[in-house]
């Protein structure tokens, strides 16, 4: 489904990832982990297309999507709830999902699909004519999921989506990101809590300094006394 | 002060309102996309009534024609502006500074270029018969014919541009695009087309409000939209920026403030007109620096 | 890059040769006769600075083919003001310091004359003032003269032509605070007025503009209610440009305000009539020159030459041009060749002063000399008379003239 091969990206000068290989095959969970500023996010970046990896390929269904722009990733079928909330904060809940399926044509899919995040989170639907702006944090990231998924994506990208929240509140996100992956989305999620992100993946890579450290199933993972002493050491 | 006075006072803001309102909805939408004050919109504004006199006076064309002539006129100098402009200078990311300058440059640039062009001298404006005629009413109250255009123009237009905004697909892109450029392109929209679609919008009302202007006071100058540019630019500040009903309406309060300050002042202070909208700003950022009403399209 | 840098240099280098030909050119021209001028060709003043440099090289052009100033050839030097007062400064500066000229010409309205009149003042140069009429504009100093009249002497014409000629009892003025030609003008107007109709209260409303105004309907609408309340015969602008009194008269009559108009000569310019249209039907205008009404044989040949040189008849800020130039040619004239060619550029100055004050010019359209600068409340202008014009089917039209005489 994605694979990534041998990738280099960076900002301007500053490389930050040094070559790394990465998949995601076709409904599975997989977890990228790793400490603050390994480079979870500039990998995510280069799947959405927003920065452009020096070297290496990005293939998404075979093709390569390494060098199209954002706007048409989106329309491959990438969806993405990017890290803090990636929301229209001047936009009504109905809108931010109306624009979440900017890419659906057709007045009735879009409609299915609207019923389809509501029934996901029924919280939005009560909240349907609110600013997203005023939302609680548990709720715009409800929302950021619901619009990454209107587009009904084969892959589904999700950059911390426990990031400040309450952990009853992680504990309904998570189960609702099960809930999406069982309906035939993959999933590359991106967390910084390892032991949650174990739990719910299938296979996860562990990244640190811009390289892949580890990587494997995930109750083997679970297992690695580097990752025990490093990562749940706390647990 | 009779109520006679007043009612004939209101209908002089009219027109001048309707004027202020279409263009402060173009400073609005493109502050409310791009986060920057398009200066060159006064001038975008001059280009369509510019268009519009060579349309009627050169090419011998219609008066209808000639209105289109000035949408053409400032559509096409709007798209121009924005592509050899706006988006070689936002490329760069730059200090706030740096673009306020661009945008000042563009509108001075503009203007300059017209004068030496055509000199500046005030021209006369083309209107039409059928805006020409005057409305006495029983208790004497004037209206003129091009005062209710005018007026029924810019209403028709400012509701569709809201609607718009407010509720079709574009529109909501749009006001995505104004919050987080990058998260929308990430659900697919593409953030070019919304900026060409609001300098699109922004120069129609300005050609629109640039036969207003010529209808109205009769005249053509390189830099006729300088005064009434900063006076929308304000409208579009009280207004909320951000946020198009607001800009119409603020449009029309100014309008109207305008002629109150002459009208219910004693003649001597008619000259502090300018100050008197400049006051009215300094006030508005002082008391409630986020306008009137509450923007539709805001950065984050 | 390196092809650009040559390039550079070769444009350096032909700018150098340029300057130096020039040079060459003006030592050549040593026996020129060069007099300057500060007509703004652009901005709100332009429509009168355009008319007067016309006049001016008109005036050139028919000095230099009968032979020039004691043979030489006559150079009008024009410097742009812009309509600007920094530019204007700047050019009185050149004209006077680099330049060189003994004499010069040129400016409308008191504003632009202010930026440049200290200037000659101080420079000891000879300026007269070819359009402006503010009466207090010489007191700037004894090398600061006006071609026109004053407008102590145009306020007082019009009054008399209102309140005797026309019989108004009552008048409106609208008046432009940014100008002091339009706020001294309706002074002098209204204190006239007053005293022709015997009436305190003979000016019955008075509204305000700033130049650059184009919404007027605030103010005319307080104007016509004072109208509904009393008698008011007739509105008199006094505007400083010809840009805003046409806007006005086209408000005016679509408020339904049907009263006549009466403008001042800054109004004497067809722009009034391209954009007034229909509106300024009527109205009648005060001012320095009628094409149709040429009181000499040389206001009759400038008249034939100026049409057959442009194909249109001359205005007044045309004439006054014109005669700005014969002024000063005749001047140099009446030193006298011997004189003339013995003087250092400062005695040439100082001369010229001398003989424009006490000179009788027959050059001119008109007589024009200047009282004894002892006596004379205004000094350094010339009595003139006044002509009055009205617009008709598009044209203006000679309907009377005041000569001084007739008013004191
Ligand atoms: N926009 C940027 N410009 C320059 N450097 C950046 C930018 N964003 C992130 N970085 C740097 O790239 C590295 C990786 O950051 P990021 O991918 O955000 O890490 P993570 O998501 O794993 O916390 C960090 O050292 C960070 O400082
Ligand atoms: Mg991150």
């Amino acid at each position: 489904m994605l694979s990534i091969e041998n990738m280099v990206a960076g900002y301007g000068k500053a490389q930050v990832i040094h070559g790394i290989d990465l998949e995601v095959r076709s409904g599975e969970i997989v977890a990228l982990v790793g400490p603050n500023g390994a480079g979870k996010t500039t990998t995510i970046r280069c799947i959405t297309g927003e920065i452009r990896p020096v070297k290496g390929s990005v293939r998404y269904d075979g093709a390569n999507i390494a060098d199209i722009p954002p706007h048409r990733v989106a329309s491959a079928g990438i969806g993405c709830a990017r890290e803090g909330r990636n929301i229209f904060g001047n936009l009504t809940v109905y809108e931010n999902l109306a624009m979440g399926g900017y890419v659906i044509r057709g007045h009735l899919k879009l409609r299915e699909r609207m019923a389809w995040v509501y029934d996901l989170f029924p919280r939005l639907k009560e909240r349907t004519g609110q600013l997203a702006e005023s939302l609680s944090g548990g709720e715009q990231q409800m929302l950021a999921i619901g619009m990454a998924v209107m587009n009904e994506p084969g892959l589904l990208l999700l950059d911390e989506p426990s990031l400040g929240l309450a952990p009853v509140v992680v504990d309904q996100i998570y189960e609702k990101i099960a809930e999406i992956c069982r309906e035939g989305a993959s999933i590359l999620l991106v967390e910084q809590d390892v032991g949650l992100a174990l739990d719910i993946s299938r296979r996860a890579y562990v990244m640190e300094s811009g390289q892949i450290r580890i990587s494997g199933p995930s109750d083997e993972l679970g297992k690695d006394p580097y990752i025990i002493d490093t990562y749940l050491g706390a647990r | 002060m009779s109520a006679h006075y007043l009612a004939q006072q209101l209908i002089n803001a009219l027109s001048h309102g309707s004027i202020l309102a279409l263009l402060a909805i173009g400073y609005t939408m493109i502050y409310g996309i791009l986060g920057l004050i398009n200066f060159a919109h006064g001038e975008i504004f001059m280009i369509g009534a510019f268009a519009c006199f060579g349309a009627v006076e050169f090419l011998e064309m219609s008066f209808p024609a000639g209105v289109f002539a000035a949408i053409a006129g400032s559509v096409l100098a709007g798209l121009l502006i924005e592509r050899f402009v706006y988006r070689p200078c936002l490329k760069r990311k730059p200090e706030a500074l740096t673009v306020f300058i661009a945008s000042f440059g563009a509108s001075l640039g503009l203007r300059n270029l017209f004068t030496m062009l055509f000199g500046d001298g005030r021209r006369p404006f083309p209107s039409a018969g059928f805006l020409e005629g005057i409305i006495v009413t029983e208790s004497g109250l004037t209206v003129n014919v091009k005062d209710l255009w005018i007026f029924g123009v810019t209403v028709i237009l400012v509701v569709g541009v809201s609607v718009f905004v407010k509720h079709t697909k574009a529109g909501i892109a749009m006001r995505a695009v104004a919050y987080d450029a990058n998260a929308a392109r990430l659900v697919g929209i593409n953030g070019a087309t919304a900026v060409l679609t609001a300098f699109l919008l922004a120069s129609i009302l300005a050609g629109v409000s640039a036969v207003a202007y010529g209808v109205s006071y009769g005249i053509v100058t390189p830099s006729m939209g300088y005064q009434i540019g900063l006076d929308a630019f304000i409208a579009a500040v009280l207004g909320g920026i951000g946020n198009v009903p607001g800009a119409a309406v603020a449009g029309y309060i100014i309008g109207l403030g305008e002629i109150l300050f002459v009208a219910l002042l004693p003649p001597g202070y008619s000259a502090a007109r300018p100050t008197f909208v400049w006051a009215l700003l300094f006030l508005i950022l002082f008391l409630k620096p986020s306008g009137l009403f509450r923007p539709d399209m805001k950065n984050r | 890059m390196g092809d650009l840098r040559k390039k550079w240099k070769g444009f350096c280098a032909t700018l150098c040769f340029v300057s130096f030909l020039s040079g060459a050119a003006a030592v050549a021209a040593e026996n020129k006769i060069v007099i300057g001028s500060i007509w703004s060709q652009v901005g709100v003043a332009a429509p009168p600075g355009q008319a007067g440099l016309r006049g001016g090289r008109l005036a050139v052009k028919l000095l230099n083919e009968r032979g020039g100033v004691f043979g030489r050839p006559l150079e009008l030097k024009n410097i742009d003001g812009q309509s600007d007062t920094t530019v204007i400064s700047n050019a009185a500066i050149r004209l006077v310091d680099e330049i060189k000229v003994v004499a010069a010409c040129g400016l409308c309205d008191d504003s632009l004359v202010s930026a440049a009149g200290s200037t000659f003042q101080s420079g000891k140069t000879p300026f007269l003032v070819a359009s402006a009429t503010t009466p207090t504009i010489p007191s700037i100093g004894d090398y600061i003269f006006m071609v026109p009249f004053g407008d102590n002497y145009q306020g007082r014409a019009v009054a008399s032509y209102c309140a005797k000629t026309l019989g108004w009892k009552k008048v409106a003025v609208i008046r432009d605070s940014a100008s002091a030609y339009s706020t001294e003008l309706s002074k002098f107007f209204v204190e006239s007025f007053r005293e022709f109709t015997g009436d305190e209260g003979a000016l019955a409303h008075q509204e305000i503009y700033q130049t650059g105004d184009v919404n007027f309907t605030a103010q005319l609408t307080r104007l016509r209610r004072q109208s509904d309340r009393q008698r008011i015969d007739g509105i008199v602008i006094t505007p400083p440009f010809p840009q805003d009194s046409p806007i006005i008269a086209k408000q005016a009559r679509r408020l339904g305000i049907r009263l006549p108009i009466m403008l001042t000569d800054g109004a004497d310019d067809p722009t009034v009539i391209e954009v007034g249209g229909e509106h300024v039907e009527g109205a009648l205008i005060s001012t320095h020159f009628a094409a149709e009404y040429p009181l000499t044989e040389n206001a009759k040949r400038f008249v034939e030459t100026y049409t057959a040189e442009y194909g249109a008849e001359p205005g007044a800020f045309e004439c006054l041009g014109f005669d700005s130039v014969m002024i000063l040619a005749e001047t140099i004239e009446t030193i006298g060749k011997e004189k003339w060619d013995a003087m250092s550029l400062s005695a040439r100055r100082t001369a010229m002063r001398d003989t424009i004050q006490i000179h009788k010019y027959v050059m001119t359209t008109m007589p024009i000399s200047y009282p004894d600068p002892e006596t004379a409340k205004y000094p350094r202008i010339p009595e003139k008379p006044v002509v009055f014009k009205e617009i008709k089917a598009g044209r203006r039209i000679f309907r009377a003239i005041l000569n001084p005489e007739d008013l004191y």
